[in-house]
């Protein structure tokens, strides 16, 4: 039998520390008591995967595969060979990697699936400038833009999943990356137009969001505010 | 012995109005399961457990159901499948999946000597959980050839199951009652650092009855209302200690058992809550005044009239036209944004007393202890479940977080009140 020094609680034989307040447990001279067949078996429930990943894989790879053998037929068999259905089969193929890249291995690895969707949209635009025959954007322009949108979401989703920011400094990043995300889009879209960087609509985006930013991150640092937010939207 | 018609008859089974809202708020931090244990005196023989669930599956076929997703509402469908048992485990009452448990919405575990009944909200309240359990536990034992006569809550397996007993009560009880406007704004709720979803803390406790009776009496309550106001007392304190921007009113639900008040052999759901609660604005409240004031609001809300009231209200929620055309994928997230927006928010915790479990001397001399457990919730963080047995009392909380303030208030309040209190925890 034991005690705790600091509730005065009695504790179970096999108790090394009080529950309630952490204190060790010194062990008492007389021998320990007999089990009565009552305590806490060791193993843990595991969950269950819930969600089917290969039925998911299958079922997206039916319903991407589908319209695309469709679309491939009507364009082939009613109009002037293949034309236009090849960029519905592009898009259902990104579709098909979007929905299927985070299941397709045994670990969930953010940034490698990420890697995967960010690739399968630079290959796309490729492939949509190929097939158009519209000129070179897809290189000087679309690139950079997809890849700075890509890094933007990495570092959005690597933030909240690391809990470095919390409550109101979550909406207060996304705008600062939305602040700084549309001039970098303006610079790209004014090289690639005119070869000379005139600031324009992006500053009339970045202003309000960096308001609306420093409003967030003023809020947050009042823990009252943020506690009636947070019982207003329960989040 | 069960007939085929009458197995027909029962093979579908409408939801109760309490079952509507579970399976639509079911979520791994919301599971919707409790539990309650029976502690034996030797060891559980995994094989004559096996087959005294069998039987009691068949003699109480309202809980060998599966779940099922009709169009407009969810129902339950008779299974005649094999319930599997299972060892028992650190973390108790985790969600229920359809994957994991063959569609059944209830769990038998076994460990040493311990039989756990671990059930979904839908099914059963946790008085028809005690009747499964303790039917359950007087085949077992008539199994290993001890004789068990029935009584005090043990059915009896040779006997057929009766409609009554699968019968929806909430609706004979309260329909056409009138309902009471009542406005209930948020309250006061206990924050902490969140542990992992499919963690678990239990913490139990253990009082003698009879100095907890003596102690409540002294201030003229029930040990019920007794625990209550310890909790509104310690969760006040808690917000006092630091006090928010705006001081939150405290409030406990309280289920009630509604079989009190209405004759019915019912083991679905037929319970209803009673937040019952404090103001801290209105001043400082000692704990005497907290006790006085939690007999009062209990002995002023529990009567059959304003309880049919309550349940009246729900029905007619269950009844509104626009909700019933509904389809059942629309209903979903909008019942549980419902019970989001109007449920959690307005208790701060939960306390929730069986009562003294009785069952017939030659099984009582065979079995050791019963507990009874909430299961964890997002919404909750600490809930309390108690249960008496054998002279004993046992309390055991239930926390998704890590601080243990509220229970080691709770237990260090009993032991300044001179009541020795016998912890024990599931942590490692």
């Amino acid at each position: 039998m034991a005690y705790c020094v600091n509730c005065g609680v009695k504790l179970k034989a096999d108790l090394k520390k009080c529950p309630l307040c952490d204190t060790d447990v010194i062990p008492p001279v007389s021998p320990p008591e007999e089990s009565d067949c009552s305590g806490f078996p060791p193993q843990k429930h595991e969950p269950t995967a819930s969600f089917d990943k290969d039925l998911w894989i299958k079922l997206i790879s039916v319903i991407t595969a589908a319209p695309a053998l469709l679309t491939f037929a009507i364009d082939y068999l009613m109009g002037n060979g293949i034309d236009w259905s090849l960029y519905i089969i592009y898009a259902l193929g990104l579709v098909w990697v979007w929905c299927a890249s985070p299941f397709l291995f045994k670990r969930n690895i953010f940034p490698l699936w990420f890697a995967i969707d960010a690739a399968a949209l630079i290959a796309f635009l490729f492939l949509v400038e190929r097939t158009s025959k519209t000129g070179n954007w897809a290189l000087p322009l679309a690139m950079p833009i997809a890849l700075m949108v890509a890094a933007s979401v990495f570092i959005l989703v690597s933030t909240f999943r690391s809990k470095l920011v919390r409550q109101l400094q979550k909406p207060a990043l996304i705008f600062i990356l939305i602040a700084v995300l549309c001039p970098l889009i303006e610079v790209f879209v004014d090289l690639y137009r005119a070869q000379q960087y005139r600031p324009g609509w992006s500053v009339l985006v970045a202003i309000p969001c960096l308001a609306f930013a420093a409003i967030l991150l003023i809020l947050q640092r009042r823990q009252w505010i943020v506690d009636e937010l947070r019982h207003w939207f329960r989040y | 012995m069960v007939t085929k018609n009458q197995s027909k008859a029962r093979s579908y089974f409408r939801f109760d109005n309490a079952a509507h809202i579970y399976p639509a708020i079911k979520n791994r931090k919301q599971p919707g399961v409790f539990r309650v244990s029976a502690t034996l005196t030797d060891p559980i023989d995994p094989q004559v457990l096996r087959q005294a669930l069998n039987k009691t599956m068949k003699r109480i076929p309202g809980f060998s159901v599966k779940l099922r997703k009709g169009l407009f509402w969810n129902y339950f469908i008779h299974s005649e499948d094999e319930l599997p048992i299972q060892p028992d485990v650190l973390n108790p009452c985790m969600e229920i999946t359809r994957k994991e448990n063959d569609g059944f919405l209830l769990r038998v575990r076994y460990h040493q000597c311990r039989i756990a009944l671990e059930i979904f909200h839908a099914l059963a309240d946790g008085s028809g959980a005690m009747i499964f359990l303790k039917t359950l536990v007087a085949e077992y034992l008539k199994q290993m050839g001890h004789p068990i006569p029935t009584g005090n809550g043990v059915l009896d397996c040779a006997e057929s199951a009766k409609p009554e007993e699968m019968a929806d009560s909430f609706r004979p009880f309260a329909g056409g009652a009138h309902i009471l406007k009542r406005e209930e704004p948020r309250a006061y709720q206990i924050t902490g650092d969140p542990i992992p979803t499919h963690d678990v803390i239990l913490t139990r406790g253990t009082v003698p009855v009879e100095d907890m009776r003596k102690l409540a009496k002294s201030l003229d309550a029930s040990i019920t209302e007794y625990l209550t106001a310890m909790l509104l007392y310690i969760i006040n304190c808690q917000q006092m200690q630091a006090p928010p921007h705006r001081l939150l009113p405290v409030r406990v639900q309280v289920p009630v058992n509604l079989r009190a008040f209405f004759n019915t052999e019912t083991l679905r759901n037929f319970s209803s809550f009673i937040n019952v609660g404090l103001e801290p604005r209105l001043g400082d409240f000692t704990f005497e005044e907290i006790v006085c004031q939690v007999h009062n609001y209990l002995r002023y809300e529990v009567n059959e009239k304003l309880l049919r009231s309550r349940v009246a209200a729900n029905l007619r929620t269950e009844s509104i036209p626009f909700l019933r055309i509904v389809p059942l994928f629309l209903k979903t997230p909008m019942i549980s944004l419902g019970y989001k927006l109007a449920g959690p928010n307005t208790f701060s915790s939960i306390i929730s007393n069986l009562g003294n479990v009785e069952m017939p001397e030659e099984m009582e001399k065979h079995t050791q202890r019963f507990d009874f457990i909430l299961g964890a919730s997002n919404d909750t963080k600490v809930k309390c479940a108690v249960a008496g047995f054998k002279g004993n009392l046992s309390i055991i909380f239930t926390r998704s977080i890590k601080e243990a303030d509220i229970e080691r208030a709770f237990f260090t309040f009993l032991v300044e009140q001179g009541i020795p209190v016998e912890i024990e925890s599931n942590q490692e």
